[in-house]
């Protein structure tokens, strides 16, 4: 088992603290949710564990296993089994998505274990089937033109064919049509197993129809605010972020 | 060019240069017609860049010994002729004639076009007659030993008859001994109505040879020329690429690829001019700068009066690897036609750092990730060359350049 623990952290963008105080354990073989209004935080969270240059982290820890994480090099966090699926991809000309994802699983392996070209093949086959991805799919250049839906699908690709440990999807499923929704869903949980674990971020619930959590968790104005399970999500979806802060008696402004 | 030299001067080195090619009469009075032209014409306008000091402009030295150049070209079909001027002079004396003298080499508006027709050296005529589609590609090579040929001045005159297509890859490189050396090479490409013409090169001339690159452009009614050039030579080169969209609905594209490093000055100056009503010209140059060097792109589209429902496109950009590189980008559009369409775009950057954190962030080492980026930036062009040996000639060339820059 491998554990993802974030403790205390604090991070800011261009000197605007975003995270305030964010603690969460994350354990393979577990899904926790995180969801929450627009603006407070979740986006900073992934990029943050994750290395994104634009973020500053002034305080706390994140630790996979006994790996300090905050020392490590983004390709370094990639490696040692974290992957962030995002919302907006880069588009990279030039190179064919088969050719990337070849590179990006031999970045993993020992220079005498690298895959071989019809294990890769083989492999790219199944789970481009499974995601209902054209064949044409893995010549085009990465994101290049690319719909939202495409991208999307083609994060959930690099998933399938890295397998790492614990991966963040953040708003994964924005801009989704129900049927684009189902298949994404059916990637994640062809993932679920006890040697992989995930924190989905979304802002809505109907990700959750199809991809259970076994934990569900709100953040606002910086930090969690309230934890439960998947029943949480759907009372969430009824009663809205404004309920909750009633009955929490808190002192945050949203933009739903 | 120092203008206190008379070329004329050097009339009894013409004349030998001809004899030595046992020119016919019309022939020679082209190379002194050009001679006499030459002290009042300056070299071709490269905007923003000055290369006055190159010393572009040698006479060659009759009294070496060069010998004969084998073309290289691996090539057997019924029809098509590949030939150097002398044996063309011998064997097809009318079509020649009738095509060279309706060539662009006979104009001379720059010097550069005087200077190598006064004082050419080296030459090659292919003639591919109309209605044959060739299969095969067309490679072409040429080697230039700089301690045998300290100049070398050439013309390569490629007429494709209607309604042919051809692929032809053209490959020019040299053996480098400490000796400088100069190349001034002018390329025609005459596309007849409906003919098709892939045309892609390699030039990788060696750091002590400073070399001009002409290639001319010219296309008849429906007719198209499509360029893929590798600019990967080592010392101060300038690639001047001159389309002339004459015929209605004729078409050009024109990408290159370019890398310069060390303290090498390369400049590619590309020129589309549409002529003919519904003609379409591409210009797309994408280029790496590494160490102290200097890599110019100009893009010059012009569309004329009467040019109506053409399209002139331009895409100029360079990608900056080192902070004591200079690099430039101009597109510039003429136009004097209202009818038309025409977009352009340049630009001159770093890595850009998302694309490098998305693929570090999938496990790829920085230099790695960076090195994909570099080579899917120059990829659109390398992707066009139809010969994969020559694709992957190019993509070595690419990584061997590129190689200085992991240390």
């Amino acid at each position: 088992m491998t554990t993802l623990t974030i403790k205390n952290l604090h991070v800011a963008i261009e000197d605007k603290e975003i995270l305030k105080g964010f603690n969460l354990t994350v354990n393979t073989g577990e899904i926790h949710a995180i969801m929450g209004p627009n603006g407070t935080g979740k986006s900073t969270l992934a990029a943050a564990i994750m290395g994104h240059p634009s973020y500053e982290i002034t305080e706390g820890e994140i630790w996979l296993d006994d790996l300090n994480i905050l020392e490590l090099d983004v390709d370094e966090r990639a490696r040692a089994g974290l992957f962030l699926a995002v919302q907006y991809p880069s588009e990279i000309p030039g190179i064919t998505n088969a050719e990337f994802l070849r590179a990006a699983i031999n970045a993993q392996r020992e220079e005498q274990d690298k895959i071989s070209i019809r294990d890769f093949i083989e492999k790219l086959d199944e789970k481009m089937a499974l995601l209902d991805m054209p064949e044409e799919m893995a010549e085009r250049y990465l994101n290049e033109g690319f719909s939202g839906g495409e991208k999307k699908r083609n994060e959930i690709l690099q998933l399938l064919m890295i397998e790492p440990k614990l991966a963040i999807l953040d708003e994964i499923d924005s801009g989704l049509d129900i049927d684009a929704l189902q298949v994404v869903s059916k990637g994640i949980n062809a993932m679920r197993g006890d040697e992989f674990g995930s924190i989905i971020i979304t802002h809505y619930q109907r990700l959750l129809n199809f991809v259970t959590p076994d934990y569900v968790h709100i953040v606002m104005d910086g930090h969690i605010v309230k934890s439960g399970d998947a029943s949480l999500a759907k009372r969430l979806e009824k009663e809205g972020y404004k309920g909750l802060i009633q009955e929490l008696e808190l002192d945050v402004e949203i933009n739903e | 060019m120092r203008k206190d030299h008379s070329f004329y001067a050097d009339k009894d080195i013409v004349e030998h240069l001809s004899k030595n090619l046992n020119e016919p009469d019309w022939f020679l009075n082209y190379r002194l017609k050009a001679l006499k032209a030459i002290n009042e014409l300056e070299p071709p306008k490269i905007e923003r860049l000055n290369y006055s000091d190159w010393k572009l402009w040698q006479v060659p030295d009759v009294h070496l010994e060069v010998p004969p150049k084998t073309h290289n070209q691996s090539f057997d079909q019924e029809d098509v002729l590949i030939l150097d001027f002398k044996q063309a002079f011998i064997e097809q004396s009318e079509l020649f004639t009738t095509i060279y003298k309706n060539s662009d080499f006979i104009h001379f508006n720059h010097l550069f076009d005087a200077f190598v027709m006064s004082f050419l050296t080296d030459s090659l005529f292919i003639y591919i007659p109309e209605n044959i589609q060739i299969k095969e590609p067309l490679e072409l090579s040429f080697i230039q030993n700089n301690q045998l040929e300290k100049t070398v001045n050439r013309q390569v005159l490629i007429y494709v008859g209607a309604n042919s297509s051809v692929e032809i890859t053209d490959q020019y490189s040299s053996i480098e001994n400490e000796q400088r050396a100069v190349a001034n090479i002018q390329i025609q490409i005459i596309a007849e109505a409906g003919a098709k013409v892939q045309y892609s090169s390699l030039d990788q001339f060696g750091e002590n040879t400073q070399a001009f690159f002409q290639r001319i452009g010219k296309t008849g009614r429906d007719a198209e020329i499509h360029w893929a050039l590798g600019a990967m030579n080592d010392g101060n080169v300038i690639e001047d690429v001159r389309v002339n969209l004459q015929g209605q609905g004729s078409a050009s594209d024109v990408k290159t690829v370019a890398i310069t490093h060390n303290n090498q000055v390369q400049g590619i100056n590309v020129n589309v001019t549409n002529i003919g009503s519904h003609s379409l010209g591409n210009i797309y140059q994408h280029g790496v700068a590494l160490d102290e060097s200097t890599l110019t792109f100009n893009g010059i589209g012009h569309i004329l009066k009467d040019s109506k429902n053409s399209d002139a496109q331009q895409e100029s950009r360079v990608l900056m690897l080192s902070d004591d590189a200079r690099a430039d980008a101009n597109p510039i559009l003429l136009i004097d036609e209202y009818e038309v369409q025409a977009g352009h775009a340049a630009s001159i950057s770093r890595v850009n750092q998302e694309q490098l954190y998305y693929l570090m962030s999938r496990g790829l080492e920085s230099k790695q990730a960076e090195k994909l980026i570099i080579r899917g930036f120059l990829g659109n062009v390398l992707n066009e060359i139809p010969i994969p040996e020559v694709r992957q000639e190019l993509i070595h060339t690419i990584e061997r350049k590129l190689a200085k820059y992991d240390n």
